[in-house]
């Protein structure tokens, strides 16, 4: 798999990960232009490189609360072109809520294991710089848990459940195709199931999508 | 008649004038203030079925105190009573309704109110029987000389004498009642008094906990959890030069490197095990402190006369606190060597680490003497630090067993 090269702001505080990640980058081909340490670091490297997309960790100093987030947070709200993925060790529905506020396009939210699987990992993080979205499964199942809308998705086939889950995810028909190992046929009847059972008007574009499932879910 | 003036500096001494002081101040403090206490009480009370009576009821109530504080002040001030308590140091977590709350479920608050209600009634009464005494003495001893009318009764003033005589031991019963009083309602009783100490005690034992915890959390989140996905992410280049047929060396450094975080996550996990029970401490206290001690980096000798059992929560508490001492001393103190003296007296477990350094050792807000001197106050026990600049550092802790 391989895809255009990116241009990467990381900013994470730990060293073992900070290097390791610009590693990982570099042996798939992409360009790690600035490692930062805390979130002031990543807007003056962010105004100085116009990196494709920020790869940033949730819990920065000084305050090792929440800095990551709201930088990212508010990263994307000046450079819409900007791709931000974030990145921590557990997942926080209020977190995702606060990421996915201002949209969910050109976001992303993973857990940091999630590397070690490298050809997901890399996929998220082109989805995230080409303006789509990757959330963490951790993330779309509190989704699923906490949704007042249950009942309506009770009534979803475990197939479909599926399908809408890696729809949240924000994969596109062909990934949820080969990861659940059936035709992309398949997974648009599916989606079009899917999108009847539950009343959302279908849309054509991925992010759409992705926002409408997501909206469903938080509602 | 030098004996007569000792007599009367005896009989109108400093605590009597003292006395009568106290009851003139106190006749309008005390009956206008029980009035507007008493009037906010009636309105607060009438009002009470709204949500503005409470809050009446509650400036009621802080008013009491406040008034029974000043009476406390002016007694403890020419009376001799004791000093009225301080504030409790309860922190008012989360805003005026709790405020509200505390103040109005506060009996203390309530007995202030009594003790005010029962002034009213009282003040009047005790100041009229000192002034009685005082001012009809002086009368009717003048009372030939000032003579309006024309029959001189002579035997008044030997009344006025009786009655001067008799003023200081009337004034002293009128201060005994008052003194009885603010004893009875307004001087915490021991037994609510340890209560507030206990709660106190136990918001900082609450606080410990969660630091603790809190500690814990990032440290396994930063140490051992970053390594672990760090080693992941090795493996994952290892995978990727496998799967790129890259030469064995380059993979053999990815694995030695995997390797080494591997070795780092345990490490770190064994010491985070030990910040939080060290399994050394299951052989006893002796035993912990005397391995505590062969790992510090002077020398140090330890005394241990304490028991060979002890309540868990002091066994841990004690080995922290040595632990914490001697990670200073090899720290700051500049010390070439110490002492850990570890003894049993009576109820009491007393730890005792010197040290031959520079001094000048105090507890600072944040650091680790300040929270060792929380955690001993979770148990009842005090730390103290003997510390003058030049040394040596006495640091004593005492823990009742």
């Amino acid at each position: 798999m391989t895809s255009t090269p990116l241009r990467v702001v990381i900013a994470e505080d730990s060293a073992i990960l900070r290097e390791g990640l610009a590693q990982l980058l570099a042996m798939r081909g992409h360009e790690v232009v600035a490692s930062v340490i805390d979130a002031d670091a990543l807007r003056l490297a962010v105004r100085e490189h116009q990196p494709d997309v920020a790869v940033v960790d949730i819990r920065l100093p000084p305050g090792f609360v929440d800095e990551g987030l709201r930088a990212a947070v508010e990263l994307r709200r000046q450079r819409p072109d900007l791709g931000v993925l974030v990145f921590s060790q557990y997942v926080e529905r209020s977190f995702a809520a606060d990421l996915l506020a201002g949209g969910s396009a050109g976001v992303g939210y993973l857990l940091k294991e999630r590397v070690v699987d490298l050809d997901d990992f890399m996929d998220a993080l082109a989805r995230v710089a080409a303006g789509g979205t990757a959330l963490d499964p951790e993330v779309v199942a509190q989704l699923f848990g906490s949704s007042r809308n249950r009942d309506r998705l009770d009534q979803l086939t475990p197939r479909e459940r599926e399908v809408l889950g890696l729809m949240a995810q924000g994969r596109a028909n062909s990934a949820i195709a080969a990861a659940l190992t059936v035709t992309e046929r398949a997974v648009e009847k599916h989606i079009a199931n899917i999108f009847t059972k539950l009343d959302l008007l279908p849309s054509s574009q991925d992010h759409r999508r992705v926002l409408a499932v997501l909206r469903y879910l938080e509602g | 008649m030098n004996n007569g003036v000792m007599r009367l500096r005896d009989w109108y001494s400093q605590r009597h004038f003292s006395a009568l002081a106290y009851l003139v101040i106190t006749l309008p403090l005390g009956l206008l203030g029980a009035l507007w206490t008493l009037v906010l009480l009636v309105v607060g009370g009438v009002l009470s079925i709204t949500i503005l009576g409470l809050w009446v009821l509650a400036l009621d109530l802080r008013l009491a105190q406040a008034l029974a504080n000043v009476h406390q002040s002016l007694a403890h001030k020419l009376l001799g009573g004791p000093p009225p308590p301080g504030r409790p140091a309860t922190k008012s977590a989360g805003g005026v309704l709790a405020w509200r709350r505390t103040i109005l479920t506060d009996a203390k608050g309530w007995r202030c109110v009594g003790y005010l209600m029962i002034k009213l009634l009282l003040a009047p009464i005790m100041f009229a029987l000192a002034a009685f005494a005082h001012v009809y003495g002086v009368l009717f001893v003048a009372s030939p000389f000032l003579g309006q009318s024309g029959t001189v009764h002579w035997e008044f003033p030997l009344y006025g004498l009786a009655l001067l005589v008799a003023a200081p031991p009337i004034t002293k019963g009128v201060i005994l009642v008052e003194r009885a009083l603010i004893q009875g309602m307004l001087t915490p009783n021991p037994l609510a008094q340890r209560v507030q100490e206990l709660e106190a005690r136990r918001t900082s034992a609450v606080d410990d906990a969660a630091a603790t915890v809190r500690r814990i959390e990032r440290d396994l989140h930063d140490g051992t959890q970053a390594r672990l996905v760090g080693l992941g992410m090795t493996l994952a280049m290892v995978n990727e030069l496998l799967a790129a047929g890259a030469p064995p060396e380059k993979v053999r450094m990815l694995v030695s490197s995997a390797q080494g975080n591997a070795k780092e996550a345990i490490e770190e996990l064994r010491d985070l095990v030990r910040g939080i029970h060290p399994p050394v401490l299951d052989r006893g206290l002796k035993e912990a402190v005397t391995t505590l001690a062969s790992s510090a980096s002077v020398p140090v000798t330890v005394e241990f006369d304490g028991p060979a059992k002890l309540s868990p929560a002091l066994e841990s508490i004690a080995y922290f606190c040595v632990a914490e001492m001697l990670t200073n001393i090899s720290k700051h103190s500049g010390a070439r060597q110490a002492q850990v003296h570890v003894k049993q007296e009576q109820s009491t477990l007393r730890l005792c680490v010197t040290d031959d350094g520079r001094g000048g050792a105090t507890p600072q807000a944040g650091g680790g003497l300040a929270g060792l001197i929380e955690r001993v106050h979770t148990v009842d026990g005090v730390l103290r630090v003997d510390s003058p600049l030049g040394g040596p550092t006495v640091v004593t802790v005492e823990l009742p067993t």
